[in-house]
Parts: C-alpha cells; sequence; structure tokens
C-alpha cells in the first residue's frame, strides 16, 4: 500500500465541501450585491458560512473541538480585517495584514507540533 | 507537520480572494478569505493535537528473533504498533533495516494501522552480510490526517541489536583434558648451549676456551677465571600436515571441524613467519595429497601457504568407501593382534579357532593403515624430508588407528610430533543433546589423546569450540557431585577421572607451539 493510501481512500469520500461551499456563497453574493451589503444581511452571511464550515467537520472524531476552534479561528481573522479596516483605508494593506496573521498562526502550529513531537527543541 | 498538494491549494484559494478583495475593491472578499484559511487552520491545530495525542499514546514495539546469528543467516524483525483507544491519525510505518542489512525475499517491511484501528503489525526478514553488532534504527512513522492535508514522520520504537558472527570458528580451545593451554609461541631455544644472545650461564674457565670470551666481572667477583655461555639459537624445520578430507566437514558452516584446524595451523604459520623459521605444508584430501609445499623459509611460501590453508575446503569422499562422516571403529594393530592370537592359542573354543586364522597375520592391517591417505601421505612425504623436522599433524579422531601410525612414522630419529585432533563428538550439531552421552564419548576420546600424548617426543592436544568443552566440563562437574554424593551413601564409587595427570605423564600441556622448546 503507498504511504497515504488510507488517507486517499477516506478523504476522497469526504471533498473539501467546506472551504468550496463557503467560496461560492460568497462569490454569489459579492455578484448579487453591487455594494458593500448591509450589516444583518453580512451577519447572515458570516453566520451561513460558519455553518457550512461546522458541516463540514462531521464525521472527523472530534467535530465539536474543530468546529469551536475554526469558529474562533474564523472570528479571530474577520476581527482582523475589521480591525484593519478601522486603521486604514488602503484594501492591499489590509489583505496583507490579513496574509500575514494567517501565516503567522500558520507557522506557529508548525512549530508547536514540531516540539510537541520532539523534532525540534523549544530553544531550536 | 508538512503541508499536502491539497492544502496549498486551499491556501492559495484564500490568498486569491484577498487579491480579489483588493483588485476588484470588494472587502467581502476579504472575508471570504478569512473563511477558506480558518478552515485550513483548524484542520492544522486538529493534526496537530492528534499527533501530540498519538504520541503519547501508540506503543511501538520492534524486536528481534534470534538475536544473534551468523554472516548472511536471516533474523526476524517484528515490529507492531498498538494504540490502546484506536489511533487518531493514519500511520504508515515503516520497518527499517541495520544499515548494512538486506532484506529477505523482498520482505515487505511496512505497517498501516488506519484511524480508529488499535493494533497492527509485521514480520519481515533481515540478514546481514557484516560481522559486528548492528542495531535495527527506529522504525518511520507517516502519520497522515483524514483529508490529505497535512502529514509528519518521526521516528519511535526501540533499537533492538543484532549481534552477526563471522562464519568463521570462535573461541578456539586448545588443550588437553579440557584444560586450556596457552600456546608459547616465540622465540625458541635449542636446548643447548652455543652462541646466540641469551645469557645462559658463566662457568669456570677451563683450558681451551677463547680468551675473549672470559666474563672479567664473574672473573673478579669469584677470584678465578670464568667464562659466560649463551643459548644457542637455531632455526626449527616446521611441517604442517593438515587434513583436509570429507569427514573435516563436519560442523555447522564456519565451525567445522577444518575451520578450526586451519585456525591452529595459521598460527603456526604466523609464529613460524615472525621467526623466519622454515615452514611446510601438506594438505590431504580423500584422495591423497592435495597441497604440497617443502619447507622453506621465505616469504612466498609464507604468503603460498597462507593462500593454501585459507582456500581449504573438505574434499568429496570418494564413492563406495562409505559414508565419510560414519565414525569408523578403532582397527585393531599388529600388536594387539599378536597380543589376541597368543591368549587364543591354547583355547579349543569354537570362537577362537574362527579368529585365529584372521589374527596369525598383520599384513591385511599394513595394506589398510597403508591406503590411508593420512598414513601414506606422512610416509611419503615427511619421511623424505632431511634434517631435525617438527610435524604438525592436525586431523579429526575419525580413524584413530590410522593417526597412530601415521604419528609414530612421524616421529623418526629425533623428531618431535605435535598432535592436534578435533573430537568429533564437540562438532556433531546433535551431539550435545544428550551432554551424558557426549560426556562418555569425550572420555573415550581423551584417552586416546593421552595414549597418544603417551608416545615418545609426541604431543597431542584436543581442539575444539570453547563453549562445547565448557559443557561438557559443566557435565563432568555435575557427575563429580553426584557420584560424590552417591559415595556419602554407598560407601563410595570410583568418581571419573579426567584432564592430565598430574605428574605430566602423558606428555601434558607443556606447550602446543612452535616456542617450545627442543
Amino acid at each position: 500500500m503507498s504511504e497515504r493510501g488510507a488517507t486517499d481512500r477516506r478523504t476522497s469520500r469526504v471533498p473539501l465541501f467546506g472551504p468550496v461551499f463557503a467560496v461560492v456563497l460568497y462569490l454569489a453574493t459579492v455578484g448579487i450585491l453591487p455594494g458593500a451589503p448591509s450589516l444583518p444581511v453580512f451577519g447572515a452571511l458570516v453566520g451561513a458560512s460558519l455553518l457550512i464550515l461546522a458541516f463540514s467537520f462531521a464525521g472527523t472524531g472530534s467535530a465539536l473541538r474543530t468546529t469551536l476552534v475554526c469558529w474562533v479561528l474564523a472570528l479571530a481573522l474577520f476581527a482582523v480585517v475589521w480591525l484593519a479596516q478601522r486603521g486604514t483605508d488602503s484594501l492591499w494593506l489590509v489583505a496583507v495584514t490579513l496574509v500575514a496573521v494567517g501565516l503567522l498562526v500558520g507557522y506557529g502550529l508548525h512549530r508547536y507540533e514540531r516540539v510537541q513531537l520532539g523534532l525540534v527543541s523549544e530553544t531550536g | 507537520m508538512h503541508a499536502t498538494r491539497r492544502a496549498w491549494a486551499v491556501a492559495a484559494t484564500a490568498l486569491v480572494l484577498a487579491a480579489l478583495a483588493v483588485a476588484f475593491e470588494r472587502p467581502l472578499l476579504l472575508f471570504a478569505g478569512a473563511t477558506v484559511g480558518a478552515w485550513l487552520l483548524a484542520h492544522q491545530y486538529l493534526f496537530t493535537h492528534r499527533a501530540a495525542t498519538l504520541d503519547e499514546r501508540l506503543t511501538v514495539e520492534q524486536s528481534l528473533a534470534p538475536g544473534r546469528v551468523a554472516t548472511d543467516d536471516p533474523a526476524t524483525v517484528t515490529l507492531s504498533l498498538t494504540a490502546p483507544d484506536g489511533s487518531p491519525l493514519d500511520v504508515h510505518a515503516e520497518g527499517r533495516r541495520p544499515v548494512a542489512g538486506r532484506a529477505v525475499d523482498d520482505a515487505d517491511t511496512t505497517l498501516e494501522l488506519s484511524r480508529g484501528q488499535t493494533d497492527a503489525s509485521t514480520t519481515f526478514g533481515v540478514t546481514v552480510p557484516v560481522a559486528g553488532a548492528h542495531a535495527v534504527p527506529q522504525p518511520t512513522l507517516h502519520l497522515a490526517d483524514g483529508r490529505g492535508l497535512f502529514h509528519e514522520s518521526i521516528e519511535r520504537g526501540p533499537t533492538p541489536r543484532l549481534t552477526v558472527e563471522p562464519r568463521a570458528p570462535r573461541n578456539v580451545h586448545v588443550g588437553a583434558g579440557g584444560d586450556s593451554v596457552a600456546a608459547a609461541y616465540g622465540e625458541h631455544d635449542a636446548g643447548r648451549i652455543g652462541s646466540g644472545l641469551e645469557p645462559a650461564e658463566v662457568r669456570k674457565y677451563i683450558a681451551g676456551d677463547e680468551a675473549k670470551r672470559i666474563d672479567w666481572k664473574a672473573t673478579a667477583r669469584l677470584n678465578e677465571p670464568h667464562v659466560r655461555e649463551f643459548e644457542a639459537e637455531t632455526d626449527r624445520t616446521t611441517v604442517l600436515l593438515i587434513d583436509q578430507r570429507a569427514a573435516t566437514g563436519l560442523g555447522r558452516d564456519g565451525q567445522r571441524v577444518l575451520d578450526y584446524l586451519r585456525e591452529v595451523a595459521i598460527a603456526y604459520l604466523e609464529s613460524a613467519r615472525e621467526l623466519d623459521d622454515p615452514l611446510g605444508c601438506y594438505a590431504v584430501g580423500d584422495e591423497g595429497i592435495t597441497v604440497s609445499e617443502p619447507p622453506n623459509a621465505d616469504i612466498d611460501t609464507y604468503t603460498t601457504i597462507r593462500e593454501a590453508l585459507t582456500g581449504l575446503e573438505p574434499t568429496e569422499a570418494p564413492s563406495g568407501h562409505g559414508r565419510a562422516d560414519r565414525p569408523r571403529r578403532e582397527a585393531r594393530t599388529p600388536a594387539t593382534a599378536r597380543r589376541d592370537a597368543v591368549r587364543l592359542a591354547d583355547e579349543e573354543t569354537p570362537f577362537a579357532s574362527t579368529l585365529r586364522p584372521f589374527l596369525e597375520t598383520a599384513d591385511p592391517y599394513v595394506e589398510r593403515v597403508d591406503a590411508n591417505p593420512l598414513f601414506a601421505a606422512t610416509r611419503s612425504r615427511l619421511t623424505r624430508l632431511r634434517g631435525s623436522t617438527w610435524t604438525v599433524i592436525l586431523t579429526d579422531d575419525r580413524d584413530r588407528a590410522e593417526l597412530r601410525e601415521a604419528v609414530k612414522v612421524a616421529r623418526r630419529g629425533d623428531d618431535h610430533v605435535v598432535v592436534f585432533v578435533a573430537p568429533r563428538v564437540l562438532y556433531e550439531p546433535d551431539a550435545m543433546s544428550d551432554l551424558e552421552a557426549a560426556y562418555d564419548r569425550y572420555l573415550d576420546f581423551e584417552e586416546f589423546r593421552r595414549s597418544l600424548a603417551a608416545l615418545d617426543r609426541v604431543e597431542a592436544f584436543e581442539v575444539a569450540p570453547g563453549d562445547r568443552i565448557g559443557a561438557l566440563l559443566a557435565q563432568q562437574q555435575r557427575r563429580r557431585q553426584a557420584s560424590g554424593g552417591a559415595a556419602g551413601t554407598s560407601g563410595g564409587e570410583p568418581t571419573e577421572k579426567m584432564g592430565p595427570p598430574r605428574d605430566g605423564s602423558d606428555g601434558g600441556p607443556t606447550a602446543p607451539g612452535p616456542g617450545d622448546g627442543r
């Protein structure tokens, strides 16, 4: 069996349901609404996207924990966008801030995992 | 943690959404990118958490059987994974071989522990062609999450050590009666006074001594002329006569009779080379002499003999002569035949009258022994050598009468003979399963060895695997204890005595090496 054979079999049954549907939802909203959405619409949109993500974690074994983590992360990133928008009018600066925060969190998790598994020392 | 292409695709999607937000000035797409990013980061967290959990709970066991093998012999590695609560990740374990190891029959060294599975195990064979201690490395565990977004490789588990022994004799025992003797390899004196370098004695000056030999210090001290004598040094011509007949193939591969005899022969070779002693070598196969190297002291001779010894393999027994490994009954000698004839001369029983014609002549015996390759080689080659020769015979105890007669022929004139005999009982693979019987056979051999050593100018030693002789000695101890206990209750039974007599009458273990005095 190949190295990740079992994984491939499993993932073939679970496509990238969450991100695909979330992106479709957002793109559809952008296409339908010519300007910025009102607060209720925005709230409904965010809620719907978070529900889609929650559904995508069904059957993973730790659905509740992962869903909560995902929601916290999503809300944190939304907060970053919101705060960045309040601080600057430059949209690309907001985008760069969002990407930087995302990369920082991702790299932090990566390092944390390697320390946990003893692949690197805490100081290295 | 390593991201797969799928994870990078998701991350790229988030980046594209952010870029589109800037390009079309639609901040809503930034939230779309944040949503996708959060989903990916959540999975990254999930993987991290599960990997740590798995590392904590997973038991990786790796064992070897057997832990000690000969080179190129297979050892079995058993790799097992146990996760009592079920594995939180897909685990693909990859067993590894020692650095110098090879797979046996392309054995599958991999193991799968799917998510939720509690245990899995596999076995695979390894061979190592290099002797030494080899560690089996920790298996590599490839961890993967259920969606194929992240994976990680870690090494866990014990590293059992595989001891690989060379296919060569080890723990070579050379001795007598179970006692090892140290080979006194080194310079050898001639046993007489001469013009050497080692001082021997100081004696009174007698008329005719050269003035330059006067030891003036001794003369001044003793107040009359004294002369210092020195030990004479001499070269010793040594001839190795090594048996390579099919019977010497007895034993496990690499630890056969011939392999042990070869070790002793090579030790002689090295000693002779150090001392620049003339050395000759004759190897005897089933069909006759296979190696014939007359004594010489040049480097080419040593090299040739070493190559010949190293390449010696047991020859094939000629067909029609019975099995090579079947021990022969000891043949009767002319002397015993004559004794039996005298004893039966006056008897008028049918038994005596039947045997009498067979005992009246020793010719059949002479013909039979003469046809034996070892005896024939001894008689044809050694008797041709000129000067004093130190003959070293290396063989087993299969044909004792032949060996005895060969030794008698080899000690022609004033020559010395050293016999190294391999007791077959200590090489037969199954012989040690019955220690009692093996010990009895060893006692029989020991009696034979003593009879050889009792011959004038003959030393006889046993060559055997040290561990096996140790097992026999332990058996001897048990017997002594048992008979000692029985003696205390039944009034005493004679205990068996093994080992060289303390008076050294068997010519005992004085020094088997070329460094013996003569």
